[in-house]
Order: C-alpha cells, then structure tokens, then sequence
C-alpha cells in the first residue's frame, strides 16, 4: 500500500544507443497494478530497474509515499523484483530460495519456514519446499520465483515480462495468480510488457513507452478508444489513418465528407477508426461501397482489407460474417461516427 | 553416435602411449628409491635397500622441513592468486572497458616473457625491501607465474556467469558479502577450484624463482631434489622425487572427476 510518485526521470547508456529514459513522470495509486508497456528497447526495464534500486538514473526523483527513495538500496526502499527468467538459486532448494529475503533479514528459523509454508499454498505449490529449481517446471520456477517477492509484503512489487518465458497455456494461468495475489494483498506493482493483451487484460492503468518516452499512461480501454497519437493507436493495432481536414463534425478526406459524433473545431487533422469497429453494410451515417483486396484468415478473426476510393480500410471480422468473402467482391460497408478518432 | 573402428583404435592407442609418456619417466625414480647398487646392464636393481627412504624421513635430510615450507609456500601463493585473480577474473570475464586488451597482455606477460628475467629485476627491489632469502618473498615471487592461471581460469568462468541471479539477491536485500557466498561462490567453486589446483602445482614446481629470491635459504623440494640428484644421490633423489610428484596426482584425480565443463558458473537464461 504504497503511493509511487516518478518525476522527470532520465538515463542514458552508452553513446550512440540514444537515451534509454527522457523525462518520465509517473504517478502510481496505491494498491494499484500498472503495465509499463512498450517493445524492446522502449526503456521500460530501465524505469523497472531504477524504481528497484538496480540502476541509478542520471536525474530525475522517484517517491514512495512522498519520501525520496534514490539513495536508498532495493530492501531499504522496499522495492522487490522479479525478473524474467525465474532465476532460482540453483544451489538452494524451493524453501530456501522463498526464504532468501526473510534470512536476509535475519528472521528466525522457525518464522521463515513457517511464512515459507503458507506461501507455497498462495502460489498453489505445497509441499514443494524440499525440491531443487531443476526439478522444477517453468510455470513451477515463475510461481516461486513471485513467491520469493511476495514473501517480503514489498512496498512496490516489480515484474520484469514475468510471463514471456512461459508457454500460452500456462500464461492465462500466470496472469489468473498474479492478478489475484495483487488484489489480495493489494501491493502496489508495477509489470513490465512488450505484449498489449497482457497489459490490458491485467494492469489497471496501462504506461505505453515508446523510444524511452511515456506516450499515454490511461485505463486500458483509452488506449483503444482515445490514443493520443499516431504511434499509440498503431501499437494497439489500428492501421487505418486518413488524413484530411475536420470542420466540427465533419471530416473532409479522400474517401468524402464523413459524420463525426463530435464537434471537433476546425484545422487539418488524421483521423482513425479500429479495424473491428468498422460495420458491415448500409448505416445511417458514412456508407461506402469499396471492392475486397485481400482476405485473410486469422483463427478468431478475419482480416479484411477493402479498397474505398483507392483508399484501403482495413476490416477485422468475426469469421461467420467474413464467411464467402473473396477478394475482387464488391462490399458496403459504413464507419459509424462514434467509432471515428480524431487525433487531438 | 559411434566412432568408426580405426578411429577408436587410434584413441586406445594414443591414449595408452599419453599414459606410457607420463608414466614411466617416473618408474626410475620409484625403484631408485629402494635401490642400494643399480648399475648398467641390469634391468632391476642388484640390492634393494630402504636406507634412501630411512634417511629421507629423518630430520637429518631436511626433506620432511622442506614439504612443510614447499606446501605453506604453494598453500599462500594459491591463497594469494585467488584473492587477486577472482576479482581481476571477473573484470575481465564480464566487462568490456577501456585497455583491456592491454591489461589482457600484462597478465599474460609471465607466461610469455621468461619469469627469471623480471625476477633478476625483482631481485634488486626486494634485497632493498629485505624480502630475499625470506618465505614471505618466495610466496611473492611466485605470484608472477601463479597468477595468469588463476586469472585465466576465473576470466573464462565469468564470461559465461549470469549476474541477474546477483542482482536478484540485491533486490531480495542481499548485501555484498551475502551475495558473494550465497550465489556467485557456489556458482564459481568449481573454477576456482581448477584454478587453485593450477596455481598450486605453478609453485609447487618452482626451481629458479626460489633459488634466486630464496638465496638458498628457503629451501623448497625441488631445491633440495636437485641438489641430491647433481651429487649422484640417485636413491635420495628417487625417495624425494617420489613425494614431490604425489600433490600432482593427488590434485589430478580429485579434480578430474569433477571439471567436466558443466556446472561450471551459473549459465545465462537459468538452469531451469
């Protein structure tokens, strides 16, 4: 339960990389689950590494609960991490690596084994105590690996892609644990992630970086519905970007004069739509006829792309309406106005 | 998959001819050791005699005095290599830095540049810091051929050393102490082992070096077996000659087993 404040921070490695961090500000609830989002190289485990006493920034300030933090060592500030691979130490069995921090600590004996016990029940694995890591599965190692954090109670719990070393099915169970512990003991974590479906479907407020900056750092939902730039609704798969001229609620671009829900003022601008938010057939508003280029089948979904006025949309479909599509059909289609984003 | 059979025949063959290469040049010593009168054409000796060992066991010879400060030596300048190589080892196995190649080239110098002639030069020095003719200088001077194999070693197990797993202990509030002995040691032990093993038999076999920094009044085996081997003390030679190999082979069958190249350091992306 503790409230994480981020100020201006920066960090620069070598010469010629380019600044890992520029000036991030973050400001983080307490008992609050945030995502650091971003793909690799973004800087997103830099800002994990320095909030958890691993790194040093070049300047900038991090608070826990107003009070400076930066001088202070990982356990003195109370901010625990938990990297990708689970790194278990190797010479140690399943207890003793849970009960490294407390034996840190100097806890006694008897209270270590004890908090071991009930921890090993949290992640589901009791009676793993006495094996070695190696006799571990991957989604076993992870699960202690979070249980050797979480024994500590950490003011801010750190994960570092927790779940990228493990396989699709033991990933929705991952997910599944750490969200419940999180909301049992309500510690403030942050998570880092290069995938947007385990940000959105875990964190309550999402950070998305983008080449060392924060972009947007909103409720997932925001990041589909209101992305702030070009760059943030790309990452979270919008392909779709006309340009053009907005006059309150109507925006002028090749495709024709379209209905916007809003009024939107009056000056050049790009406007977006989500691949699954554009409609099949007529609609009351912005129905154009085009003629089907590609289809492609997608499992889940059928990716669509249609030419309207030599201007490709891109379609996502659930398979039964994509279902005798082929390319080289007509197809109507509308974009309803509410789903049309005008990047502010 | 199997070797062709010419090709194991080879291996049996040049293994056994390898064994035959080490073995047998110690043969000699062992049976002049007991030998009392072993002349030319005879294949063993005419009288066999336990007069050599008798003597070389007794304070008279000196021999038993000697192990002790050959071991204290070989024991310190190991102690020494370690606690100077495993921090130089790491620096080289796991940073990139400015000179490094140059600092690769220094530690390598000894083994390239004949350790006598820097130790003509560190004689002069230590006559003015009183350390010739003292053990403490000998442990010293033998720092210069021990160290580059304690610093290799080390250097090699820390290229492949994973430091997330030092960091996670950080993060779990381990100091720098309870790192070092809870995950780096145990993951380095087997290295640090070869190493010593080398280190050791570096001092161990050390003959000019300590003769020269020594000024004959540190006497070490190797000083002493030669001296009984230029005076034609064959059997003497022999007895002594058979101890000062023992540490070799003892080192060697209780490292053999064990430096196989695997859980050596603690890999990158983890065990499990």
């Amino acid at each position: 339960m503790t409230q994480i404040s981020v100020t201006r921070l920066c960090k620069d490695y070598a010469a010629g990389e380019g600044p890992a961090l520029r000036n991030l500000s973050l400001d983080v609830n307490s008992g609050e689950m945030v995502a650091l989002l971003g793909p690799s190289g973004s800087g997103k485990t830099t800002a994990l590494k320095i909030l958890g006493g691993l790194i040093a920034p070049d300047s900038g300030q991090v608070q826990f609960d107003g009070k400076p933090v930066l001088h202070l060592a990982p356990d003195r500030r109370g901010a625990v991490m938990v990297f990708q691979n689970p790194l278990l130490f190797p010479y140690m069995t399943v207890a003793e690596n849970i009960g490294f921090g407390l034996r840190m600590r100097g806890v006694a004996r008897n209270t270590i084994r004890d908090r071991v016990e009930d921890m090993l029940a949290a992640v589901r694995l009791p009676g793993f105590g006495p094996r070695r890591p190696s006799e571990l599965s991957g989604g076993q190692a992870q699960r202690v690996a979070l249980a050797r954090a979480l024994i500590l109670h950490p003011a801010l719990l750190l994960l570092d892609e927790p779940l990228s070393s493990l396989d699709t099915h033991l990933r929705a169970d991952m997910q599944d644990l750490i969200c419940a512990l999180q909301k049992e003991t309500r510690i403030t974590t942050i998570f880092v992630t290069h995938d947007q479906a385990e940000a959105v479907a875990m964190a309550d407020r999402v950070a998305l970086l983008l080449d060392g900056s924060l972009r947007q750092f909103d409720e997932p939902t925001a990041f589909f519905r209101t992305p702030v730039d070009i760059d943030v609704a790309r990452f979270f798969g919008a392909t779709t970007f006309l340009p053009g001229h907005v006059r309150a609620n109507i925006f002028d671009c090749a495709l024709g004069p379209l209905s916007l829900s809003h009024v939107w003022g009056n000056r050049p601008a790009t406007a977006t739509i989500r691949p699954e938010a554009i409609r099949l057939g007529p609609g009351t508003a912005n129905t154009f006829t085009g003629t089907i280029r590609t289809c492609q089948f997608l499992g889940t979904q059928t990716a669509v792309t249609v030419d309207v006025a030599d201007t490709p949309l891109r379609l996502s479909l659930p398979p039964d309406q994509a279902a005798g599509l082929a390319p080289g059909q007509p197809l109507t289609l509308h974009l309803p106005p509410d789903a049309l984003w005008i990047f502010p | 998959m199997a070797p062709p059979p010419g090709l194991r025949a080879f291996w049996v063959i040049s293994g056994i001819c390898l064994a035959l290469l080490m073995i047998l040049p110690l043969v000699p010593l062992a049976v002049w050791s007991v030998a009392d009168g072993w002349r030319f054409p005879a294949i063993l000796p005419q009288v066999w005699s336990a007069d050599a060992w008798r003597y070389t066991l007794s304070p008279a010879s000196g021999v038993l005095a000697s192990l002790w400060s050959t071991t204290l030596i070989a024991l310190s300048a190991t102690a020494l290599s370690a606690l100077i190589g495993i921090p130089a080892g790491r620096a080289l196995g796991l940073h990139r830095f400015r000179g490094k190649a140059a600092v690769e080239l220094v530690i390598l110098a000894p083994l390239v540049v004949p350790a006598i002639a820097v130790a003509l030069g560190l004689h002069a020095v230590f006559l003015r810091l009183g350390l010739t003719g003292t053990t403490i200088g000998v442990v010293l001077v033998h720092l210069i051929p021990a160290l580059p194999y304690m610093t290799l070693v080390m250097a090699a197990v820390f290229a492949n050393h994973d430091t997330a797993y030092e960091d996670q202990a950080r993060s779990l509030g381990a100091g720098r102490l309870a790192i070092f002995r809870l995950v780096t040691l145990p993951a380095v032990l087997p290295g640090i082992l070869a190493g010593a093993a080398f280190t050791f038999l570096v001092s161990w076999s050390q003959y000019a070096l300590t003769l020269l920094i020594g000024s004959g009044k540190v006497v070490t085996l190797p000083l002493l077996l030669f001296s009984f081997a230029s005076s034609g003390r064959n059997d003497i030679a022999g007895a002594i000659g058979v101890i000062y190999v023992l540490p070799g082979i003892i080192l060697l069958a209780l490292t053999l087993g064990r430096i196989n190249g695997r859980n050596v350091a603690l890999p990158r992306g983890g065990l499990t």
